[in-house]
């Protein structure tokens, strides 16, 4: 029940993206999510859908990982393409239902919107999820947001909460769990009964849970302390990180695929849906 | 005194994904009504399992869990109707379950709140309720001047006592007990498991012990299951299974210290008996052979 929740789903490897720097992974990320808005018909979709494709190869994680993923977007996805299909108005109607009309540019309009859902959720996945270590991610994420120090952004303070945050979350879940059956194990009945019950009988859950996160924070403070950490100020990593000419040409050449999408949504195209 | 099964019971982990395990493979056993059955086993061996099997906590991948011949599941996997699931909160109030590190279960505002929360669920009237928490409090050295107390102001040990009371709060008719000792003092562990045992006599109550220590199941329980690679390795009573430590050797147990110490002894050409496996034992034992040395003088 709660060991499906997999949150910061890393697969090991050593890929060409695995092996890039976290900060150009970050960057790329970003243009891609803003790219995938760009793309508004046919070909620039299956432009789009090679992109994915490609960064599947690259990444060397298996197509039926990347699938998985995108299991937790499936009712979303479904949801929008049914709204596109029957919401979008045309000339000629291929089907009609009553009140409810299904016109060509509608099928189109809704593939294209699983089409964007899908690259970009498993492109960032594929991008900065499956290819980069929690550690990386925050460690990329506070040096690309080092320049906020200058106007007093406590940047280093907060990407170290981050990766505390993810490295407690399997922590937390299990702990969840063993609280859970320990009070089923004394008659708790989560199960039964109407809103308001089932909410009570949360408590001999959260209680055990909110106190066992606390005295575990204050020790993991302790134990921090213990080890002389002081904040971010002159403190030095194990993994220095550092940009290679590999890492920019990576950089370069991916975003350079990426952008191309700009150019070719402005091909005139005939299956072009404004979105 | 009730008496709890297990028919070819199967278990696997993460089943169906790259990481499934198997945690119990085939565990007949019936576990004998109204002693202390001890469950020791290398690290991994299926011994939390097993507990959680015995409560429905876990639900076994093949076979069936039968508490005095009632299987503990009656419906067909998957489904479940209202009176099933009734049934099966049932039976889990028969069958108590202390779990590993049991203060985490404390949550109420007050020790005896915290007592009572357990009968409370089975539906007990105030009188009733009062009248377990004191019993499960007698047994289990919680003092009267905590029960107004938060529990989070108790020491550890103190805590511990409080979560097994909470079990025990719900008189079970079997008692299943995971490491119930780890991670307290000498001392503490034998307050824990001395109370225990007293209280399993008193009662006359199913009590299954699992534990890693060997010192403790010899001193305080009955029967002993041997867990071995996932399968039920040997079960038999404790002398019966202390008496061939080549065997205990194969699932990576050895004896408790004290037995080893004597078996040394004995080697050397000094005569005691075999089955020693208490220090208090080898201490009647030696001054047995001390008298007798004297008698031969």
């Amino acid at each position: 029940m709660l060991k499906d929740i997999t949150l910061g789903q890393y697969f090991p490897g050593n890929s060409v993206l695995h092996r890039l720097d976290p900060r150009m992974k970050i960057l790329l990320m970003l243009i891609f999510v803003v790219l995938v808005f760009f793309a508004n018909n046919l070909l620039s979709f299956l432009y789009l859908l090679l992109l994915v494709i490609g960064l599947i190869f690259l990444s060397r994680i298996s197509f039926t990982v990347v699938l998985k993923g995108l299991k937790p977007i499936l009712l979303i996805s479904l949801f929008t393409a049914l709204i596109n299909l029957f919401w979008t108005g045309g000339e000629v109607p291929l089907l009609s239902l009553g009140f409810l009309k299904i016109y060509p540019e509608g099928i189109w309009r809704a593939l294209f919107m699983i089409a964007r859902i899908v690259s970009l959720v498993a492109g960032t996945n594929l991008l900065l999820s499956y290819t980069t270590s929690p550690m990386e991610m925050t460690d990329g994420l506070e040096r690309l947001l080092s320049p906020l120090k200058k106007i007093k952004i406590p940047v280093h303070e907060f990407s170290m909460m981050m990766s505390l945050a993810l490295r407690f979350v399997p922590t937390l879940v299990e702990e969840t769990e063993k609280i859970i059956n320990a009070q089923k194990a004394r008659g708790a009945d989560f199960e039964s009964g109407n809103l308001l019950r089932r909410a009570k009988a949360l408590t001999p859950i959260l209680i055990p849970l909110f106190i066992s996160s606390f005295s575990r924070a204050a020790e993991l403070a302790v134990a921090m302390e213990c080890r002389c950490y002081a904040g971010g100020e002159g403190r030095t990593r194990m993994k220095q990180m550092k940009l290679t000419l590999r890492d920019l040409s990576v950089f370069l050449i991916l975003s350079a695929l990426f952008l191309a999408i700009i150019g070719i949504a402005r091909i005139p195209f005939p299956l072009s849906v404004s979105l | 005194m009730a008496e709890i099964k297990l028919e070819h019971v199967s278990y696997e982990y993460g089943a169906g994904t790259p990481f499934a395990k198997m945690a119990l493979e085939d565990v007949s056993v019936t576990f004998t009504p109204g002693v202390i059955t001890g469950v020791i086993g290398h690290t991994g061996s299926g011994k939390s399992t097993l507990a959680q099997m015995l409560n429905g906590i876990l639900r076994p991948s093949s076979g069936r869990v039968l508490l005095d011949g009632e299987e503990f599941f009656s419906d067909s996997k998957g489904k479940k109707n209202k009176k099933q699931k009734q049934m099966q909160i049932k039976n889990r109030f028969r069958v108590g379950l202390v779990f590993q590190y049991p203060e985490y279960q404390l949550f109420e505002e007050s020790v005896y709140r915290d007592l009572a929360y357990g009968p409370k669920n089975m539906g007990k009237s105030e009188e009733e309720i009062r009248r377990l928490v004191e019993e499960a409090a007698y047994f289990t050295g919680v003092e009267r001047e905590w029960m107004e107390k938060s529990p989070f102001e108790l020491s550890g040990g103190q805590k511990r006592r409080v979560a097994i009371a909470g079990v025990l709060a719900m008189d079970p008719e079997v008692l299943v007990l995971d490491e119930p000792a780890a991670g307290l003092d000498p001392g503490g562990r034998e307050e824990i498991l001395g109370r225990l045992k007293t209280y399993q006599r008193e009662k006359k109550k199913t009590v299954i012990l699992i534990s890693h220590s060997m010192e403790d199941v010899a001193r305080y329980a009955d029967e002993l299951l041997v867990l071995k690679d996932s399968r039920v390795f040997l079960h038999g009573s404790v002398s019966e299974i202390f008496s061939d430590a080549e065997k205990l050797e194969e699932a990576h147990l050895s004896l408790p210290q004290i037995t080893r110490l004597m078996l040394r002894l004995r080697q050397e050409g000094i005569g005691l008996p075999d089955s020693v496996y208490t220090v208090s034992d080898a201490l009647f034992a030696l001054k047995d052979l001390l008298k007798g040395e004297n008698g031969v003088c």
